[in-house]
């Protein structure tokens, strides 16, 4: 039960919620919002000349960006409460939710950079591979990406703070380049998991969900050297595993549950 | 269990217990780094390299280890090595699990030399008033020899600082008992608590330190270390012998801190079974790795010591029977989970200060202001930060001035110092390479005094503070870069 504690610690209800709803909103949206079925026409060779021909004729790049971001939000917004608690503290008052509003705009524009190579290179995947080796060899990717010392090095920037200004244009430009300055290495260090999440055509919201919930754990291991290693998601489920021996006790070690699960925090010395 | 007990009680230069530390000391500096329960392995699990990955480079280029010594594995490097909680919310219970292993090895080491069954560590009571030579460091951490006339290793590490805790050129400000004024333990951002602020596995890096890391515990290292003793740098500060005690003595002001009354204790399971993923883990007396969680370390945990006494040198009242003298109420601190009162950010800089050989200034304009403190609905307290503080050294030491620029409405009142204050591991947590992100270190000074006194004088509220920033003594190479500096404000419980 600890283990929903987590989702109780402000502003993390708020951010799953709206990930609930982008999610919700991928499913339902037109058909043309929806990245994966950017690659609906099966071809078995594709050259990148004939991608706008395999979209199909209702694409337009509009929409192609808005199912982009659509995604984005739904998979990224649990990771996002650290630096929105930040940026919350840094403000006056008043100016509180535009600040939130320009850190956010910052944050989609580095997303949406990455989705200019991301979503061609998942098209190109899903066309040149037989169905359902696009989506295992993104998966694979993204494992490997995962526990890579490349990944660590961008995680680690994630975790950076900087510091803003509490009002003014100083202020404005602080939040926008802050929303930029962290959402270039959130894209570095989760580029392949949305590449991954973009070829499975079947259950894509489950993946999106099942995804998500990996880079969340991701999200909770704190800044180390970066090495080649387990994926934190797979070192943070190990952790829930109770202790082989605790220090000064003649005991056993508790259960799981209730010894090694901590809330999320949003201060912004971690995270 | 065993009981801590004053180095300087018996007022001998050497006792018993310190000839058996000494004695244990050379024993266990003659086990290979590669023994978990040696002194270089146990220094290392504080901090040993620059980027926190267990590099020994440094170590082998000042001659603790030579480059051919076998190395434990690089995973227990990375899972034990570089491990200590500063500037955060762990420090104080980390560094008491550390004790405890510390404290158990060289029990056995004490044993296995055949030595008292019962040895446990002392502490360096520098604030007992009734003691003196309290300050200076204890004579047998200075002797050459020890009674047999053997080569004393409690005095073997350099220290370039003073041999007497206090003002020095350098560091020009006394330690003080002003953390044990904190009532409650974990403190909201931007402000001070006994303890810190809500942080996760934070090895150096952040703006969450609390009161007593700060002061005393960041001042004593510096004033002992100076600028290139061990002390002053987290990555040797426990390969010297008075790390242990000082830290024994920064223990027991958490320990005297719980038994006063009126003081809240987080108890949280965020804390109590913190950090997540990443846990504390620290060899045993066997040399065998044992994780063990805060909550482990309050009283009635497996981790709690024991001290001969918790009321010399601590500034708490005597406790007798469960209360205190003189009608205190009722013992010990309570504990809680509940959050600190929400501050309030009252405006910031907007530029980068280096502080260099030559003090820099900056001002921070605040959002409109009752005309005193005291004509706030409700009483608050005044916190200036400043955040994100980086620099090449290892440590560093800034004095901080406010005072009030000129405006329409008021005159010019000349910044005064508010507050010197220690950086102790700069340059670990300024390392972007490292895991500490890069973010540098934050410091949190209470300036509510200060602010009353700039309204009195200037009869009017506080629009804008000037605030200057030095480097006393010789400048740090680089100097020390701060990113910002804010002002909040936090209502009093």
């Amino acid at each position: 039960m600890r283990i929903l504690r987590v989702f109780s610690e402000p502003p993390l209800p708020w951010l799953f919620a709206l990930a609930g709803v982008a999610t919700a909103a991928s499913a339902i949206l037109p058909k043309v919002l929806q990245i994966p079925e950017l690659c609906g026409a099966p071809v078995a060779r594709f050259a990148v000349a004939d991608l706008p021909l395999a979209l199909g004729p209702e694409w337009s790049v509009t929409w192609l960006v808005a199912g982009w971001l659509v995604m984005v939000v739904a998979m990224m917004a649990p990771l996002l409460g650290q630096p929105l608690g930040h940026v919350w503290r840094s403000s006056l008052p008043g100016r509180r939710p535009w600040a939130l509003l320009l850190f956010a705009i910052g944050y989609l524009l580095a997303w949406s950079a990455a989705g200019v190579v991301l979503v061609p290179a998942a098209a190109m995947l899903k066309l040149s591979l037989p169905e359902g080796a696009a989506a295992a060899v993104g998966q694979s990717i993204a494992l490997l990406w995962s526990a890579s010392p490349g990944c660590q090095w961008a995680r680690n920037r994630c975790h950076r703070t900087y510091s803003l200004a509490a009002c003014g244009r100083r202020a404005d430009r602080d939040c926008l380049v802050y929303g930029t300055r962290w959402g270039l290495p959130c894209a570095a260090a989760c580029w392949p998991w949305m590449l991954a999440t973009m070829c499975v055509d079947q259950a894509h919201a489950a993946a999106m969900v099942i995804v998500a919930i990996v880079l969340f754990l991701e999200r909770m291991a704190p800044p180390s050297v970066p090495v080649w290693q387990l994926p934190p998601a797979v070192q943070a489920l190990r952790a829930l595993l109770p202790p082989q021996k605790v220090l000064g006790s003649t005991h056993p070690p508790k259960a799981a549950a209730d010894v090694s699960f901590s809330k999320v925090d949003f201060s912004d010395s971690h995270w | 269990m065993p009981v801590r007990t004053d180095v300087s009680a018996s007022g001998a230069v050497w006792t018993p217990t310190l000839e058996w530390y000494a004695r244990a000391v050379t024993a266990l500096s003659q086990r290979p780094i590669s023994d978990r329960r040696s002194w270089r392995y146990l220094a290392a699990i504080h901090g040993i390299s620059p980027n926190s990955d267990g590099d020994p480079s440094d170590w082998i280029a000042r001659g603790i280890l030579a480059a051919g010594d076998p190395l434990p594995p690089r995973d227990e490097r990375t899972r034990l090595w570089d491990q200590c909680q500063h500037a955060g919310w762990y420090f104080l219970p980390w560094h008491r699990g550390y004790l405890w292993a510390f404290e158990a090895i060289v029990a056995q080491t004490v044993r296995d030399l055949g030595g008292p069954n019962d040895w446990g560590l002392p502490y360096w009571n520098y604030f007992d008033t009734s003691n003196p030579n309290a300050r200076r460091i204890p004579q047998a951490f200075l002797e050459r020899a020890m009674p047999d006339g053997s080569p004393n290793p409690l005095a073997a590490p350099p220290r370039d600082g003073s041999q007497v805790l206090g003002p020095t050129p350098a560091v020009p400000v006394d330690i003080t008992l002003g953390a044990m004024g904190q009532r409650r333990f974990t403190s909201a951002p931007g402000t001070l608590g006994f303890g810190g602020g809500r942080t996760s596995f934070l090895h150096l890096g952040g703006n969450r330190t609390g009161a007593v890391e700060s002061d005393p515990h960041n001042l004593v290292h510096v004033m002992v270390g100076g600028d290139t003793g061990y002390m002053s740098d987290p990555n040797y500060a426990a390969l010297d012998p008075i790390f242990w005690l000082h830290h024994c003595n920064i223990d027991r002001l958490w320990a005297a801190w719980l038994t006063r009354s009126g003081n809240t204790q987080e108890n949280g399971t965020d804390w109590t079974n913190g950090p997540f993923p990443r846990r504390f883990t620290m060899p045993d007396a066997a040399g065998e790795l044992a994780d063990f969680m805060p909550g482990n370390t309050l009283p009635g945990g497996s981790l709690a010591p024991t001290y001969d006494d918790v009321n010399i040198g601590t500034g708490v009242p005597v406790v007798v029977a469960g209360v205190a003298e003189g009608g205190g109420g009722p013992m010990p601190a309570i504990l809680s989970d509940a959050a600190p009162p929400e501050p309030t950010l009252l405006g910031s800089s907007t530029e980068m200060l280096t502080a260099g050989a030559a003090p820099v200034t900056t001002r921070v304009t605040l959002m409109a202001q009752p005309a005193t403190i005291a004509a706030s609905p409700v009483e608050r307290r005044w916190f200036l930060n400043l955040r994100n503080v980086r620099g090449a050294a290892p440590t560093g030491v800034l004095t901080v001035y406010v005072g009030m620029p000129a405006t329409a409405k008021h005159g010019a009142v000349e910044p005064v110092a508010v507050k010197t204050v220690a950086l102790f591991g700069l340059a670990k947590a300024s390392s972007p390479e490292g895991p500490h992100a890069g973010n540098g270190l934050g410091v949190s000074i209470d300036i509510t005094e200060t602010a009353n006194a700039l309204m009195a004088q200037t009869q009017a509220s506080l629009d804008q503070l000037e605030v200057r920033i030095e480097q006393p003594g010789a400048a740090a190479a680089g100097g020390i870069t701060v990113d910002n500096i804010t002002v909040v404000s936090q209502p009093v419980e």
